[in-house]
């Protein structure tokens, strides 16, 4: 009987790792190669002004939330509302990220479903996204006061993230 | 003790399989040696776009999807290498903004070093375990069932 139990054991944790890999990767939890690192240094002008300049260094000391959204992306008209909501309640400013699109149709996009952002950068051709690892639209980056990325959150805010993973890491990294 | 058809066949022709060997060797490697001193670009782009993942349809490289960022990172590429940039820059490049994830052949950090040397590993466990089953069936005093009045019986029980 004793010389079963060796393969029957290793079977058994071949099994296992196999049913382990039949999960299938959610994209998802790729996770970001940036967080913990500062946020790469950029200038791009503003969606609203295209002279007036922003870069990230303009929001260090404060934790912040850069949310990247295009106006051809219908998962971002999805979360939006969540932002708006977020925005309303003054816990952590918002900064939109434009992404490979056109200036008249993003302005156009804020004025139709709200503008829930302190100011929002525009990034034409995508080349700034680029450095930021952006895979998909939208994306929801937490930064802190230093400017290091803490969490990146991918796909399309709903108001359950909000509550319990972002704002949760935003309150704690406010309170230092 | 018998020595299995395999160990004769093996020893007898072992010189002309390694000579064999060598010769594939290097009839494969070295074309692809010499691609990568190659100066061309559109070889070069294209190798190294084969080699990285899309990572927006993670089954297929970055040379084969029609995705928006799969374009946009095989323009990335071609940029750098016109600007000089190595293979190997280019690489980093990508990992850094995209994850090791991006690599179709991850490089053998001590993280991964589990994933590259686990199938080995289990082969030569596997491998050794064969080679002792293997012996010991030679070790039996008798590897012939003994009949006795009719009956076999064999040298071990289970």
């Amino acid at each position: 009987m004793k010389r079963y139990l060796l393969p029957l054991a290793l079977f058994l944790a071949l099994i296992s790792t196999l049913a382990l890999g039949l999960k299938r990767p959610d994209p998802q939890d790729i996770p970001s190669p940036l967080v913990g690192k500062p946020v790469p240094s950029f200038t791009l002008t503003q969606l609203n002004d295209d002279k007036k300049w922003v870069k990230p260094t303009d929001f260090k000391g404060k934790v912040w939330l850069l949310n990247v959204w295009a106006s051809w992306c219908t998962s971002c008209r999805k979360e939006h509302q969540v932002l708006v909501d977020l925005a309303a309640k003054k816990l952590v400013p918002i900064v939109g990220f434009n992404y490979q699109d056109q200036r008249a149709a993003g302005v156009d996009w804020l004025k139709q479903h709200g503008d829930p952002y302190l100011v929002t950068i525009f990034d034409a051709d995508g080349q700034v996204g680029m450095d930021l690892g952006i895979i998909g639209v939208p994306e929801t980056f937490v930064i802190d006061q230093r400017g290091v990325i803490r969490f990146k959150y991918a796909g399309p805010l709903t108001a359950d993230v909000v509550n319990n993973k972002l704002l949760p890491l935003v309150r704690g990294l406010q309170r230092g | 003790m018998v020595k299995s058809p395999w160990h004769h066949l093996i020893a007898t022709y072992a010189r002309q399989w390694l000579v064999l060997m060598v010769i594939v060797g290097f009839s494969v490697g070295r074309p692809a040696l010499a691609a990568s001193a190659n100066g061309d670009h559109h070889q070069r782009v294209e190798k190294l776009a084969a080699e990285l993942r899309c990572v927006v349809c993670q089954n297929q490289s970055i040379a084969d999807s029609q995705s928006e960022l799969a374009h946009q990172l095989k323009r990335e590429i071609e940029k750098q290498i016109e600007s000089g940039s190595t293979d190997d820059q280019i690489r980093h490049f990508m990992v850094e903004r995209y994850g090791e994830f991006i690599l179709y052949r991850p490089a053998m950090t001590s993280k991964n070093a589990l994933l590259w040397l686990g199938p080995l590993v289990l082969m030569l466990l596997g491998a050794g375990l064969l080679f002792r089953t293997w012996r010991n069936r030679q070790n039996q005093p008798d590897d012939e069932p003994d009949e006795i009045n009719g009956y076999v019986t064999r040298g071990d029980s289970p």
